[in-house]
């Protein structure tokens, strides 16, 4: 028997004043694969994630949650009967509901689509990567992350206005108030912008208030994703979903602190009300249940408020947790393997020679002095045989508009151990001077601030072009040299959506696009191709790829909706390697992939690790599991229940105390 | 508190493998001093730059060789746990000026502990000549610092730095 979402309203525990402190656990609807925005559609969940997988295909990616069974199992549905009426989205990221039902959906191609008894697209030609949708009325409000903005849309889906450009710095989830003040999270700015009612009709008082800071405190916030205004009863209070401090925070208009809770989940997969990297808020009508979405879990949870404060759980601070959070990115150059860890902005530096590799020092941390980074947004380490300095770390940070070049030397003869005074930084460049100078150079148009999501070097290139920067932003590739004193621009082609990452071999460069769901080839003579499949398996949400060695333009390409890698053979053909779970030769969102001389190793960031592959140097399937490494924790031979290892429940041959047996953690 | 590895005997040519208690570095060991020999002692130097330095003046090339940095403390020695300020000197290895438009920027943090100072450097620079007085300067604590010079020029900064020994 099913039963209709009935919320339990807990209106006569909540005062008249009273803002939620705490939430108790209800639900937890899984599988909703980068759940990515939720909204209430009266009593029924409307939940969005990038893709849906049918049958092997990418499909409608609105689902809704119909109710809860008896047994607590939440009952999901399609969002539409016909499923055919759903328009074509290509990257949906967030969902909103209007008072008067209408239905809006950011997709990351740049456009919104709004339903009002039939679809339409709003925002096209003008939006570049809607993040986030809010209904004011019947007007639309979008945050775009690219274009750090907040743009309105009349209801005729006319553009009204853009606000915040050159103080919002990456907008994110937005929500409106009853009296028409719009709160904006701000992921990159660590803090939530109040535009007071009337700001966003132009105003002279227009610019927005800041509420909140950087922090992990109460009252503080690290990447807030969304923010849900809680009006009801005379209280009046937000709840934001504070992505890197792994919680919902509720403060005032104001930002004061009233309450957090959902702390923490330490290790991936827990929840039952531990959260883990949340970016989607939602509260029902009845005031008192909150949806939050996951997507780094697949996952949505509800939760009722509750006015008091949840107790402090002793178990969070005890047991088994994690020691690396390592982020999308990675660099390897020959000998040295950097990798981002994301929670705290820094970098791990390891010797790639070693299995496992050797944890040398750690580069950064979450700051604005010098060695420290707002955001790193890609990271490469020079290798040998190019027109760059070897072994040099380049990174670049977001925030800062900058990439640093950090040199790290040390005694290769001798055992690596760890040492924090090996990194130092060489060099700092500025990428707002650099845009100017590739202005004056007259051959390049004026770029928009740049954003670079990754960096290659081209072995083959001289050196005032070996350096080559994919910059989102303004979709082009910029080939520089290694003080990017010039540079050339190549455009991307022109369906190009979220390039992501970067890889260049034999004078090929691949341009992996998760929007895009393809890699863009550019061959050596300038044409573009779309590769939308290899070896007739369809590219789902491709997040990272490189060259195979020994093959020229063979690929594998790491397939975060997948949860496996696309390993391409000479002949054309291609094979899945790996599958959903946490062990060996399993992934859970795998990213970013860099080749080192003991193999591809790819970020499965879900499972906060990397997994390293051998490659055959002949470009066959020979494409093999060789380590699953954190900080501290390595297996180099397959634990039971891995692909190709031992059930969990085979007879052991060797005693179970043995660590390395059957699998061996090193 | 005072800073061990500061004596006029250290001069440009040794101060790159210079440890603490002033004994070079194993044969072997990475260098650990950022700071690259310059083959000029920092009387050539402060000619170079105009500036008066004296001999225990600390000189080190910049990572990618396009500067020359000098460094002391005003007043010649730092101060327990005080606020003291460095006089710095920049020289472009080309022999061309440093343009007025040049800036530098002065930090220094422990990396074992993972912490910089407590106050933020102020920099002055002293006319038309590549010297430039930094204020606020503190080492809070005993042990191993890195002080760092960023010089910049049309948003492309390069640092030179050192091991500051404290005790």
């Amino acid at each position: 028997m099913l039963v209709q979402i009935a919320f339990i309203w807990a209106a006569s525990a909540l005062g008249s004043a009273d803002c939620p402190k705490g939430a108790d656990y209800r639900t937890t609807l899984d599988g909703a694969r980068g759940a990515c925005g939720v909204a209430w559609l009266g009593e029924r969940l409307l939940v969005c994630t990038p893709e849906a997988i049918d049958g092997g295909r990418a499909s409608a990616q609105v689902r809704v949650m119909t109710g809860i069974s008896e047994d607590g199992e939440p009952l999901v549905g399609p969002f539409a009967a016909d499923s055919a009426a759903m328009p074509a989205i290509a990257s949906a990221s967030d969902i909103a509901v209007s008072a008067s039902g209408a239905l809006a959906v950011s997709d990351l191609a740049g456009v919104v689509h709004v339903f009002r008894g039939s679809w339409s697209r709003v925002g096209e030609g003008t939006l570049r990567a809607p993040v986030a949708v809010a209904w004011r009325g019947d007007e639309l409000l979008v945050s775009d992350a690219s274009l750090g903005v907040v743009a309105e849309f009349a209801a005729d889906g006319s553009l009204r206005r853009q606000s915040g450009r050159g103080i919002l710095v990456e907008p994110a989830g937005i929500d409106v108030a009853a009296d028409g003040t719009i709160f904006v999270a701000d992921r990159l700015a660590d803090c939530l912008w109040r535009f007071d009612a009337g700001n966003l009709e132009g105003a002279e008082s227009g610019a927005p208030v800041r509420v909140g800071e950087a922090g992990g405190n109460p009252g503080q916030f690290s990447a807030p994703r969304d923010v849900a205004v809680l009006e009801r009863d005379g209280a009046r209070c937000l709840l934001v979903a504070d992505e890197l401090n792994h919680r919902v925070q509720v403060v005032d208009f104001d930002g004061s602190f009233i309450g957090f809770f959902g702390m923490h989940a330490l290790l991936p997969r827990q929840g039952e009300g531990r959260i883990h990297y949340p970016v989607s808020l939602a509260v029902a009508a009845d005031g008192v249940t909150l949806a939050v979405a996951e997507s780094f879990e697949d996952r949505v949870q509800l939760l009722t408020l509750k006015p008091e404060a949840d107790p402090v759980d002793p178990s969070a601070f005890g047991g088994e947790f994690i020691s690396s959070h390592f982020g999308s990115e990675a660099g390897c150059g020959d000998d040295i393997l950097a990798v981002v860890d994301r929670e705290i902005e820094a970098i791990a530096i390891c010797d790639a020679r070693a299995t496992p590799p050797v944890h040398m020092c750690v580069v950064g941390g979450g700051g604005a002095l010098p060695l420290r980074f707002g955001e790193i947004s890609a990271m490469a380490v020079a290798p040998r045989g190019i027109a760059v300095r070897a072994g040099d770390l380049w990174v670049a940070d977001r925030v800062h508009k900058r990439i640093d070049i950090f040199r790290l030397e040390w005694d290769r003869a001798k055992a690596s151990v760890f040492d924090q005074f090996l990194p130092r930084l060489a060099r700092s460049m500025d990428l707002s001077a650099f845009a100017s100078r590739l202005a004056a150079e007259g051959a390049n148009p004026r770029l928009r601030p740049i954003d670079i999501v990754d960096i290659e070097f081209d072995g083959s290139a001289p050196a005032e072009r070996a350096v080559v920067l994919l910059d989102r932003r303004n979709m082009v590739l910029i080939r520089t040299d290694e003080r990017l004193r010039e540079g050339v621009l190549e455009g991307l082609p022109p369906d190009a959506r979220q390039p992501e990452e970067l890889a260049i071999a034999d004078g090929l460069v691949a341009v992996a696009d998760p929007v895009a769901r393809c890699v863009f080839v550019r061959a050596k003579d300038g044409t573009w191709t779309r590769r939308d499949s290899i070896g007739g398996l369809e590219l789902m949400r491709p997040s990272g790829v490189a060259f195979r060695a020994g093959a020229a333009g063979v690929m594998v390409v790491s397939d975060a909706a997948r949860d496996a890698c696309i390993v391409e053979a000479r002949d054309g053909t291609a094979v899945l390697v790996g599958e959903r779970g946490v062990l060996d030769e399993q992934f859970w969102d795998p990213q970013g992939i860099v080749r080192s001389d003991l193999g591809l190793i790819v970020i499965d960031r879900g499972n906060h690790r990397y997994e390293r592959f051998t490659d055959g140097k002949d470009g066959d399937s020979s494409f093999a599991w060789n380590l699953t490494g954190t900080l501290g924790r390595y297996y180099d031979r397959k634990r039971r229940g891995s692909p190709g290892a031992p059930p969990l429940d085979a007879p052991s041959s060797t005693p179970r105390s043995n660590p390395l047996a059957p699998g061996g953690e090193s | 508190m005072r800073l061990r590895c500061f004596t006029p005997i250290v001069l440009a040519l040794s101060l790159a493998p210079i440890a603490c208690d002033g004994s070079k570095q194993p044969a072997g060991e990475p260098a650990k001093d950022a700071a690259q020999p310059t083959g000029q002692t920092a009387q050539e130097a402060s000619a170079a730059s105009a500036v008066d330095f004296t001999p225990a003046a600390r000189v080190a090339t910049s990572s990618d060789g396009t500067y020359e940095v000098t460094w002391e403390p005003v007043g010649g020695t730092i101060p327990d746990a005080e606020p003291f300020s460095i006089g710095v000197g920049v020289r472009r290895i080309d022999g061309a000026a440093l343009p007025a438009s040049a800036r530098i920027r002065v930090d220094a943090e422990m990396p074992h502990h993972g912490h910089g100072m407590n106050l933020v450097p102020g920099v002055t620079r002293r006319g038309a000549d590549a010297y430039f007085v930094v204020d606020s300067m503190l080492f809070h604590m005993t042990g191993r610092w890195v002080l760092a010079v960023d010089v910049e020029e049309d948003g492309v900064s390069e640092r030179a730095q050192w091991y500051v020994d404290i005790e």
